[in-house]
Formats: structure tokens, sequence, C-alpha cells
């Protein structure tokens, strides 16, 4: 039985001692896409925060409920529910945004974060727990996704959320616009993240 | 050990048949109910935005940038009547409504559709009228032909959309003294997986080329949906080359058929545009859709008919034989 964990850890854990792209290695396929400018990627965390802890919080409601024969389909319904309704905000109020992210915010329900953390937390844990679970490894997804996206639209484009930040001398590295940039800057995020945090350094 | 939360329900058995069914169904209504009343609410919002995203692409198309846009004040602007005290050079953005047999006004016919009395302005029949519902629709004359669409059959139809409507929007970039500098046709075809909608505006010639930009479609993203890619839509374009002369795609060739199309590889002409890598269908589709779009079953009564009278105040259509335009 696990001890019973501060909303502090439970929020703050994910994001730097065990932060779902950096050390669970998921969810990186939007990282990828996403990550272009620093308005699309943070658009998709709140959307990745936002579905993770509602879907997370709702299974844990009902994970006594759940027979093991449906339980995965049952994640994924509750999960696609949530998407979908980001969606139809996104549509609703930021149609330029939803155009821009276009497949990308559906694509939130096949992240493995989200069905991860529901089948690996939600369904052994509390509601309250599951919920802050949730935001926490957001916030993680987040973090990875805006340090990404504040490189690649900085050197890529020479700007940070639409303006122009470097001197207009400076030539935009179109490497930073492709989805291999997003790779390495996420390689590099893993290694300074194992630099700072060493227990995360597997054994070879 | 910590108290339990829930009720000890002794004898409940979570994998029994019964509470399989009854989960199943439980889940299912809460999550249909979440989502279909979050569609239904925010239907008017997301309606509004794809107006206005319609809009957005016939200002773009028609060459409009940003600093004009600016200066008028919105997108919604451009489609006002300039008012009295307007320069007279100052561009809008006129709608009208066009029967695609005869190339005349349909506004009388629109508002037949609509169901709209005579009270209503014209101004709102136009606004209100949607050609894409119109194409689907099945209200049938005594001789049992569709009244406000037209089956084609399949020689004609090009671009696989097997109904459309007999009436179309087209639109008119012009000044406030009624000289249209640009004409906008809404068109559509299929692709390889989804049917493209986009516009595309051509000069007062009728032959050049000025701008193409799909604003929905379900193409492949990296292959037939790169026609959202700058990079392809700047070749259809027009620009001004280095003698100083606006110079775009043709549409007609000499024969007065349709000539422009997507080629495989490189473009070498002005009748032709660069074909999309990996993405043949997408690209034949294009092709298909402005060859239909041109051709009889789509504006080209339209087109004659402007050519023969002149649009009002428009000094650059010359009177010419069907669909060839002199280049003299």
């Amino acid at each position: 039985m696990a001890k019973k964990a501060s909303a502090k850890d439970l929020i703050l854990d994910p994001v730097f001692n065990n932060n779902p792209i950096a050390l669970q290695i998921l969810g990186i396929c939007s990282a990828l896409a996403v990550t272009t400018r620093m308005d699309k990627a943070f658009v998709m965390s709140i959307a990745v925060i936002f579905v993770t802890a509602l879907s997370n919080a709702s299974v844990a409601f009902i994970r006594n409920r759940i027979p093991n024969s449906i339980r995965i389909i049952v994640q994924m319904t509750i999960i696609a529910s949530l998407v979908i309704l980001v969606d139809q905000f996104l549509k609703a109020f930021s149609y330029g945004l939803s155009k821009e992210l276009a497949v990308f915010v559906g694509l939130i329900i096949t992240n493995c974060i989200v069905m991860g953390r529901a089948e690996g937390f939600a369904m052994q844990n509390t509601v309250r727990d599951s919920f802050l679970d949730g935001i926490g490894n957001g916030l993680g997804y987040s973090m990875i996704l805006i340090v990404v996206a504040f490189f690649r639209e900085l050197f890529g484009a020479g700007k940070l959320f639409g303006s122009q930040v470097l001197p207009s001398w400076y030539e935009p590295n179109g490497l930073m616009l492709l989805s291999p940039s997003a790779f390495f800057i996420i390689g590099f995020a893993i290694w300074a993240l194992r630099t700072w945090k060493i227990d995360q350094v597997e054994e070879a | 050990m910590q108290p339990e939360n829930e009720n000890t329900e002794a004898k409940f058995d979570k994998d029994s048949i019964g509470n399989v069914f009854i989960t199943a169904l439980s889940v299912c209504l809460v999550c249909s109910f979440l989502v279909a009343g979050a569609a239904v609410s925010l239907k008017s919002w997301q309606d509004a935005n794809k107006k206005r995203d319609i809009m957005t692409n016939i200002v773009r198309v028609a060459g409009i940038e940003d600093r004009d846009i600016d200066e008028v004040g919105s997108i919604e602007a451009f489609f006002k009547e300039p008012a009295e005290g307007d320069a007279k050079d100052r561009l809008y953005i006129k709608d009208i409504l066009i029967d695609l047999e005869t190339g005349e006004s349909a506004v009388e016919t629109a508002r037949q559709f609509l169901g709209l009395d005579e009270s209503v302005d014209e101004k709102e029949v136009i606004a209100s009228y949607d050609q894409y519902k119109a194409a689907n629709d099945n209200r049938k004359d005594k001789d049992g032909k569709f009244i406000y669409a037209k089956r084609l059959d399949k020689s004609n139809d090009i671009a696989g959309l097997a109904k459309i409507e007999r009436i179309s929007h087209v639109y008119l970039l012009q000044d406030a003294e009624g000289n249209v500098k640009k004409y906008i046709f809404p068109v559509r075809g299929k692709g390889l997986w989804s049917v493209l909608y986009g516009f595309l505006s051509v000069e007062p010639d009728f032959q050049t080329i000025s701008g193409l930009t799909y604003y929905t479609h379900g193409e492949t993203p990296g292959l037939g949906g790169e026609v959202d890619n700058p990079a392809w839509k700047k070749q259809w374009t027009i620009k001004e080359n280095r003698k100083g002369e606006m110079v775009g795609k043709q549409i007609f060739g000499d024969d007065g058929e349709v000539k422009i199309s997507v080629v495989k590889g490189k473009a070498q002409d002005d009748f032709s545009v660069d074909g999309l890598a990996g993405a043949t269908i997408t690209s034949n589709g294009v092709t298909n859709m402005l060859e239909f779009w041109f051709g009889s079953n789509g504006f080209k009564a339209y087109i004659e008919k402007q050519q023969q009278t002149g649009s009002s105040g428009d000094t650059a259509s010359k009177a010419g034989s069907e669909g060839v335009v002199d280049n003299g």
C-alpha cells in the first residue's frame, strides 16, 4: 500500500523526478509536431493537463466498478470523450489554433501518457490523488513541450509567441522547423535532466 | 488499516455479466451526453468561426494583405458596401448569386429555396444562401428534375461531386465605383480521402489566375495536405516579373478548353503547376476540379456572359468569343 502522497509531491514529482517524456519516454509523437511554435505547444499543454487530470479523476471515481474485461475500453471511452470536448472548445473559441493543431488534438487520445496514468495510477488510487497525478504528469509533459518549442521557435523563426525576438540579421535555422530537431532537443533535455538528477541514469 | 471509504457491498461482483452491461451502458450514456451537450451548446460559436474563416480565405485569395485589412478594420468590414464618404478606390467584396446554367443573377430563385418572402432584403438572401446545402436538396419539379440541384452523369462528373447546386456564390473584389478587380469563385472537388473546398481568384480577363486556397479538406498531412503549403500556394499567386508585368497561371488554352493542370514533377509553363510529391490523386483532384468549375457545368456560362456584356464599368474584359481571351 503506497504511502499517502502529499499534493505537492503528486503535482511536482512528474515534472523533474519522474517526467513522462524524459524518464518514462511516453508521449513523444505530439512533442515533435506541435512544438514548432510556443503558442501551439502552450495550447497543447493545457489540453493534455486537462484531459489527463479529468480522465484520471473519472477513472479513479469508478475504479471499483469497472469490470476487468472492458477495463481498457472504458478508460478509452472516457479519454476520447474528454478529448472531443477539448476539440469542440478549441473550435469554438480558438478556431485559428484548432486548425493549426489539426489532428494532434485528436491524437491526445493515443497519447501514452494519458492511458498510461489511467491504467497505472488511477485504477489503484483515490480520486483526489489521481486528479493531482494527472495534473502533475500533464505539467511534466508541458515542461518538455515548452522547452522544445522555445528553442525551435527561437532558432527556427527568430520569434517567440509570434513576435520577432532575434534581430533581422538572424537567418532562421530551417532544421529547427523539421521534426528531427525536436528529437535532438528532447535528447539534450534528457541529458541535462540526468546530469542534474543522477539517480535517473539507468544501469548500463 | 484505513477504513474503506466506499460502501462494502460484500457480494458486489464487478466482473459479473450484469455489471459489464450496466457499466458499459452508463459510461456510454454519460460520455454521449457530455460530448453531444458540448457540441450543441458550442455550435453557434463554431459556426461563426467557420464563416469568418471562409471570409478570411476569400479576402486572402483576392490578394488582400494584412495591412489592408487593418486599414478597413476587420474582415467583416471588407464585405460591407462602401459608404458615402469612402475613398473611390476603396476595395470591398461583393457577394452575388448566379445561376450556373445561364450565368444570370439568381437571387429570386435563392429566395424561393430559402423560403423567404419579398420583405427580406436581397443582401440577406445572398448572405443566407448556402450552396452546399442546396447541392443536397431533393425538391423536384413536376418533370422530376431537381429544382435547386443538378445530378451529374459519369461523363460530366469530372470532380467527383455527383450532385451540385444550380445557384452558386461568386465574390467580386471591386472598388466603390463598381470596377471589378478580381473574381473569386468557390471551387471544390474530390481528392483522395475527401472533398477539398476552396476559392480560386481570377483576374478580370478571366484567363489569369490570381490565387488559389483551400479552407477545408481531409487529405493526408504531408502528402495531399501540402495543398496548404505556402510554397505550393505561391505558384498560383499572380506576381510581378522582372519587367514589371503581372504574370500568373493561365486557365484556358487557345482552343478555349481548360488547360491549367497540376503536372507530375515540375511545372513547364504558365498552364501548369508543380505536382505534389507522393500525392498523385490529390494533384489530379485539383486539376479535375478546375477543369470542372471552368467548364460548362461550372462558371463557363457566367464568364461568357461577363465577357460579352462586360461587368459594370470593367474595362479589362473585351467582348470576345466563348472562352478564348485575346492575348493581344
